[in-house]
């Protein structure tokens, strides 16, 4: 059905056209100068040179966790390699010693597979990984440099 | 030859190379005026990663940039464009652009030692029918690169384009016709002449003054002609496509090249014929000759003072800005501002020059003819910031609203300017 479309009633003044252009122009030059004279108030962020605050539940590279005596807090209970639905995780566990935690002998992430979901984190029982590490900035030109070991995964920093 | 023609032949030189590189000039200064004016409209921070030796110019180092990127991409001539069409069409519309500020006067004419010369590249009589000649002639390079690309979306851009040129070369005729009623000359040195003097002692006697609906409908009609926003039908970059789709690299920037140039010299023939050219107001040539001295410190002071407000401006960017650059862009706030305090220092000189030295004939000549050229391409400048706001504050019009402009309102009222133009002058003379 076709639907007949409501004009608007103009006034003699928006009739001529040329007075609403001049308001325009009025709006766009007040933007120009506001930004001329106060570039220091535009929203625009510097990438590289500012950075963005992070919220706290950001997802960023995963990262192993420690305990208080410095060893990995992961068990190598391989229930994150199972909740994660891109395979990019490889974990083997080393040979048990009785009486010791258990530990990983390997703990790899492939970045170029990683979708950032978060659902290893969700899955570990004792809390030894996290994604709150702030790190983002993953761009490589090596694609072997993607694969993040145990000890890289490890050392790195984080905002929480 | 005789030294007279040697004189000739070098002048007419200088002239033209002067009028052409200003109009290279003022494409790359169009190009960087679009893309700062469009940024900080839209809030944006705009160009300011690109630099030489850390200086960015506030963006306009990323025009070379842009160039080196534009000449050494790939340029591909698609196999079934007709070849002599196709490489024509950016050429014409580059020469045309470039042979268009050939007629507008930039100064008075200068007076030295018993030579008398008319400071503009071309001293035709035909004047500004030269241009609209040009304009005429700009149409082909449309129709050329529509048909040559032998592909139906530029074939139809071209038709649209043609028609819409056609249609508004109309309406900029009609309304220069009042003009030439008012000033009775086509050249453009002549109407530039007759508008330094004053209405009533106060007002100059600009064409805008004279024939204000002239010089509007002029505006609307070279907005059109320049294919610019509202008008921007043949390029109409965001949904329907424009005549250049099947042009790359270089054969594609001479035509954004070709529009810069265009809105040059739009601007520098709307100064010209109705902001007084290079006429600055309630200063006649002949008041600079005789006051030099007087002239040349207030030009010193003014000067002075302009480059103190940008230091000023510069220093309260470079103290509130949140961030640092981490390159050579962290020197480039030293390096203007002592530039600028360079230039502080000429002006000064030039203020204690003007109380010393008693300026000659020659040098009052030269310094009303720097400072005309200056009127001239300040006016110019403002102009091509003007038409680059008007991109970003309209929308683009639709095809019957832009026929319906062009045919039943700007055709009618040149008319009626005409008449109303006519009626006064008659009942001047009687």
């Amino acid at each position: 059905m076709a639907i007949i479309v409501k004009k608007a009633k103009l006034n003699v003044f928006e009739k001529v056209y040329i007075f609403e252009i001049a308001r325009g122009i009025v709006v766009t030059i007040g933007h120009f100068c506001n930004s001329l004279i106060n570039p220091h108030r535009l929203p625009t962020l510097n990438y590289p040179e500012q950075k963005r605050r992070l919220l706290p539940n950001y997802r960023g590279r995963l990262r192993l966790l420690k305990n208080e005596t410095g060893e990995l807090k992961c068990t190598a209970c391989l229930l994150c390699v199972k909740a994660c639905p891109a395979n990019c995780l490889t974990v083997e566990a080393a040979p048990a010693t009785p009486g010791a935690k258990r530990t990983p002998a390997r703990y790899d992430l492939d970045v170029g597979r990683c979708i950032f979901c978060g659902l290893c984190v969700e899955a570990c029982p004792f809390g030894a990984i996290d994604m709150n590490s702030g790190i983002y900035e993953l761009a490589d030109k090596d694609p072997a440099r993607f694969i993040f070991t145990k000890e890289k995964l490890a050392q790195e920093r984080g905002p929480q | 030859m005789m030294n007279s023609d040697w004189m000739f032949l070098g002048t007419t030189t200088a002239r033209a190379v002067f009028m052409w590189g200003l109009t290279l000039v003022f494409i790359l200064i169009n190009i960087f005026l679009e893309r700062k004016i469009c940024a900080f409209v839209q809030d944006r921070v705009g160009p300011n990663r690109a630099h030489i030796c850390g200086v960015r110019l506030f963006g306009f180092i990323l025009n070379f940039a842009d160039a080196v990127k534009l000449i050494f991409k790939e340029d591909i001539l698609p196999p079934f464009v007709n070849k002599a069409y196709y490489i024509a069409a950016p050429a014409v519309i580059m020469t045309i652009a470039l042979m268009g500020a050939a007629v507008v006067p930039f100064a008075d004419d200068l007076t030295v030692g018993g030579f008398t010369l008319p400071m503009q590249a071309l001293n035709l009589n035909v004047g500004f029918l030269y241009i609209l000649a040009l304009t005429s002639l700009s149409v082909y390079s449309l129709v050329l690169a529509g048909w040559g690309s032998n592909s139906k979306y530029p074939l139809l851009s071209a038709m649209r384009s043609s028609a819409q040129m056609i249609s508004y070369e109309i309406s900029m005729g009609l309304s220069l016709v009042g003009l030439v009623m008012v000033f009775g000359s086509v050249d453009l040195g002549q109407i530039v002449k007759a508008q330094g003097g004053l209405i009533a002692g106060v007002v100059p006697r600009w064409g805008i003054v004279v024939q204000p609906l002239g010089a509007l409908l002029f505006a609307v009609a070279s907005l059109a002609e320049l294919n610019r926003t509202p008008f921007d039908l043949p390029e109409g970059e965001s949904e329907i496509i424009g005549f250049h789709v099947e042009y790359s690299s270089m054969k594609f920037a001479l035509f954004f090249m070709a529009e810069y140039a265009n809105i040059f010299v739009a601007s520098a023939v709307f100064a010209a014929l109705f902001l007084g050219g290079w006429q600055i107001p309630w200063l006649t040539t002949a008041a600079i000759k005789e006051h030099a001295a007087p002239v040349f410190r207030t030009v010193s002071i003014v000067a002075l003072a302009a480059m103190m407000a940008v230091a000023a401006l510069l220093v309260r960017f470079y103290r509130k800005r949140p961030y640092q650059w981490k390159d050579l862009r962290r020197i480039e706030g030293p390096v203007l501002l002592s530039a600028l305090g360079l230039g502080a220092l000429l002006a000064v000189a030039g203020i204690v020059a003007s109380y010393v030295i008693t300026p000659g004939p020659i040098m009052a000549a030269l310094l009303a003819c720097g400072l005309q050229m200056a009127a001239f391409c300040g006016k110019s400048f403002f102009l091509c910031a003007f038409v680059i706001l008007v991109r970003w504050t309209l929308p683009r019009l639709r095809y019957d609203q832009l026929m319906a402009l062009g045919w039943k309102i700007m055709l009618p009222l040149g008319l009626a300017n005409l008449l109303v133009t006519g009626l006064v002058l008659l009942l001047k003379k009687g």
